[in-house]
């Protein structure tokens, strides 16, 4: 955990409360934070990146091909893939296979979000199941699952 | 910030230029997420800022890295000023960069053309940019509008360069970090 405390300065001629990093030379536990009576903001160096739902736009723009190449590559019309592009819309199974053929990518890159997403929802149901469960073998398993030790 | 922090933050540079902005969407240090240029004709800060502010809603952002405005026109001041208030509502960190700093981090004695800048970002990121690079330009050409692209990559390559050394150094950050989400 690393602690910012706050200074006010001028933020383009706007009196913004604007907050002075002094995380390179300051290093202290959140909670016995000597700064406590001011305002005091912590950044989390363990927390996990949401990925975005997809990575389509970023994969099409490095192998430098249109929308229109890529819907076509994919069967779909023209209009379908801005909105996949802008997480309006999931692809079907079919286009995320396809996706994983142009792109020369696994779904699960392609797709992080989505992929993070199920993961998470798959570790907590199997948790929820392994307690439920009193076969020794199958919670074993359960719990393998859950702590993505599988194989 | 410390350069540890963003290995896990989606982090997007803006780099307002003339004719319009570039932007840059990384996320931690090192992967390039997306990229892009977007040019207005005639009255422009009312669409960049919709513009911006759609990236800003679509990829949520944690951070935002502008370049230092005060030494700018007026147009790209206001552009700036509207990006740090929209970015200050969403609760979203904003950094203003000084260009100065832009270079050194670039350049051992601070000293290079933006061109420069270009090529060993270009080399950094071969796959996605090798093939954007705008040739030199001659004292009669106009900028490229694909270098704004590499003026919003710079942005993020510096801070990632230059944050661990200030850390290393132990001495007040060389970044004016500058929060404006409280």
């Amino acid at each position: 955990m690393y602690c910012t405390i706050p200074a006010k300065t001028q933020c383009f001629g706007q009196n913004l409360p604007v907050w002075q990093e002094m995380a390179s030379w300051l290093i202290l536990p959140s909670r016995y934070c000597i700064f406590e009576l001011a305002r005091v903001r912590f950044v989390s160096t363990d927390m996990v990146l949401s990925q975005l739902p997809n990575y389509l736009r970023s994969n099409r723009k490095r192998l430098s091909l249109s929308q229109e190449d890529v819907a076509f590559l994919l069967g779909k019309p023209a209009t379908n893939l801005p909105r996949y592009e802008q997480f309006y819309r999931m692809p079907d199974l079919e286009t995320a296979l396809a996706c994983e053929v142009i792109f020369q990518r696994s779904a699960s890159e392609i797709f992080g979000g989505l992929y993070q997403k199920a993961e998470k929802e798959v570790i907590e149901r199997a948790r929820e199941l392994a307690e439920k469960t009193n076969v020794p073998a199958k919670r074993a398993t359960l719990m393998k699952i859950a702590n993505k030790m599988l194989n | 910030m410390t350069g540890k922090d963003f290995k896990n933050l989606r982090v997007l540079a803006v780099a307002p230029s003339s004719r319009g902005f570039g932007f840059a969407l990384f996320e931690g240090r090192e992967v390039l997420v997306l990229f892009g240029a977007s040019e207005v004709p005639g009255k422009k800060n009312p669409v960049l800022r919709a513009k911006i502010e759609k990236i800003i809603s679509v990829y949520k952002p944690q951070m935002i890295l502008l370049p230092e405005a005060t030494s700018r026109g007026q147009r790209i001041q206001s552009l700036s000023r509207d990006v740090i208030t929209s970015a200050r509502r969403k609760q979203i960190n904003i950094e203003l960069i000084p260009l100065k700093l832009v270079k050194q981090s670039f350049f051992a004695d601070g000293e290079g053309t933006k061109h420069q800048v270009a090529e060993i970002i270009a080399k950094r990121f071969p796959e996605q940019l090798a093939g954007r690079l705008p040739p030199e330009r001659m004292a009669w050409m106009s900028e490229d509008r694909r270098m704004d692209i590499f003026d919003a990559i710079a942005l993020m390559v510096a801070v990632a360069n230059i944050l661990p050394r200030s850390r290393l150094k132990s001495s007040f950050p060389i970044i004016k970090s500058q929060r404006c989400s409280f």
